[in-house]
């Protein structure tokens, strides 16, 4: 009896993978809880600026995102390299924005429409005169609550250095 | 008799793995941060209240993106302490709450009345815009935090939401905007 146990403990035993989908689902839930689904699929050149003093915008159900940049390369040809808005996933005109608005607006349950955020997501180098009259008609469109997106820089020096004043 | 053969998971690992991969690929992981501002309503009804020009700072900003305050062209490093100087400014001696204010009469009555109107020209750059922005936004925050030190012991950030709206009106943020275009 001793004998025949002694041989089956010499052969060696499996390694056992019952704690590898633990490992990776611990990864998976990790993923899932810090990710934010990307939104659109983005049509212009984004390079945001910089800033420091920032708030995170807390309820991802109140904010719309509105893109302005000049259009991507691929899109140069029949857009032009002039700085353009996008709304969802296409170009659009600045005539176009109050109507998206109102149906933006449409999708937040109703009681809290009013604290409804537009975060503005522009190339630094946009003009003022584009992103003052996207203003304008967000201001006619009732949607005051806004958000100028930028990086985070990460010290004042650092913002100074990096931009030429 | 034999023991019961153990579950086989192999295939949960291929399952969560795929899971796994689809989110790493679908996902951006940067939260979204910017610089907050609500706008006044389009409709105007009248002509606006004058300000006092004492209460107003103006900053322009020209399309070479240079900055301009009250008439002199400062370095953009300066503006900080420019802003914070006419905001803290205790110009009619109500600001009982203003520490190491000056009293310039020709500057802002008191933190509740100073503006600062911003001008900026069609070819001002957005960076500028947001860089001036984020300077307005500091002062601010510097202020409140100093007084809600002073007044609770604690950052204004930790401070409750009655406490929060106390500190924040007696240091408002009035900002008027303007795109000038010329021609």
């Amino acid at each position: 009896m001793a004998h025949i146990k002694k041989k089956k403990s010499k052969e060696l035993p499996p390694v056992s993978t019952a704690s590898l989908p633990d490992i990776v689902f611990m990864l998976l839930f990790f993923f899932m809880v810090t990710t934010t689904m990307r939104e659109v699929d983005l049509k212009v050149e984004l390079s945001k600026p910089t800033a420091t003093e920032m708030q995170k915008l807390e309820r991802k159900t109140l904010v719309t995102y509105m893109y302005v940049g000049p259009p991507k390369e691929k899109y140069q040809g029949k857009f032009g390299s002039e700085a353009r808005v996008q709304l969802n996933d296409a170009f659009a005109q600045l005539s176009d924005i109050q109507p998206w608005v109102v149906i933006e607006r449409e999708k937040i349950n109703e009681a809290e429409q009013n604290q409804m955020t537009v975060s503005i997501k522009a190339d630094k180098k946009t003009k003022m005169g584009l992103i003052g009259d996207i203003k304008l008609e967000l201001r006619k469109a009732q949607a005051l609550k806004i958000n100028y997106s930028a990086n985070p820089a990460g010290s004042k020096e650092l913002l100074y250095s990096s931009t030429n004043y | 008799m034999r023991a019961l053969n153990e579950l086989n998971t192999g295939p949960m690992a291929d399952i969560a793995f795929l899971l796994l991969i689809f989110f790493l690929v679908a996902t951006t992981m940067n939260g979204e941060k910017g610089i907050q501002r609500k706008m006044p309503p389009a409709e105007t009804t009248g002509t606006p209240e004058p300000h006092p020009k004492r209460n107003t700072l103006l900053i322009l900003v020209n399309n070479q993106n240079k900055v301009m305050v009250n008439e002199e062209i400062i370095d953009f490093t300066h503006l900080h302490s420019e802003i914070k100087k006419f905001v803290l400014n205790n110009g009619d001696g109500t600001c009982d709450y203003c520490f190491d204010s000056s009293q310039n009469y020709n500057s802002s009555d008191n933190p509740r009345e100073a503006l600062v109107a911003l001008v900026v020209q069609t070819e001002t750059s957005y960076e500028t815009y947001v860089a001036v922005q984020n300077e307005v936004s500091s002062v601010l925050s510097e202020l409140r935090n100093e007084l809600s030190n002073l007044q609770y012991g604690i950052n204004f950030e930790d401070l409750n939401r009655a406490q929060m709206k106390a500190v924040r009106a007696k240091f408002p943020l009035l900002l008027s905007e303007h795109v000038l275009r010329l021609n």
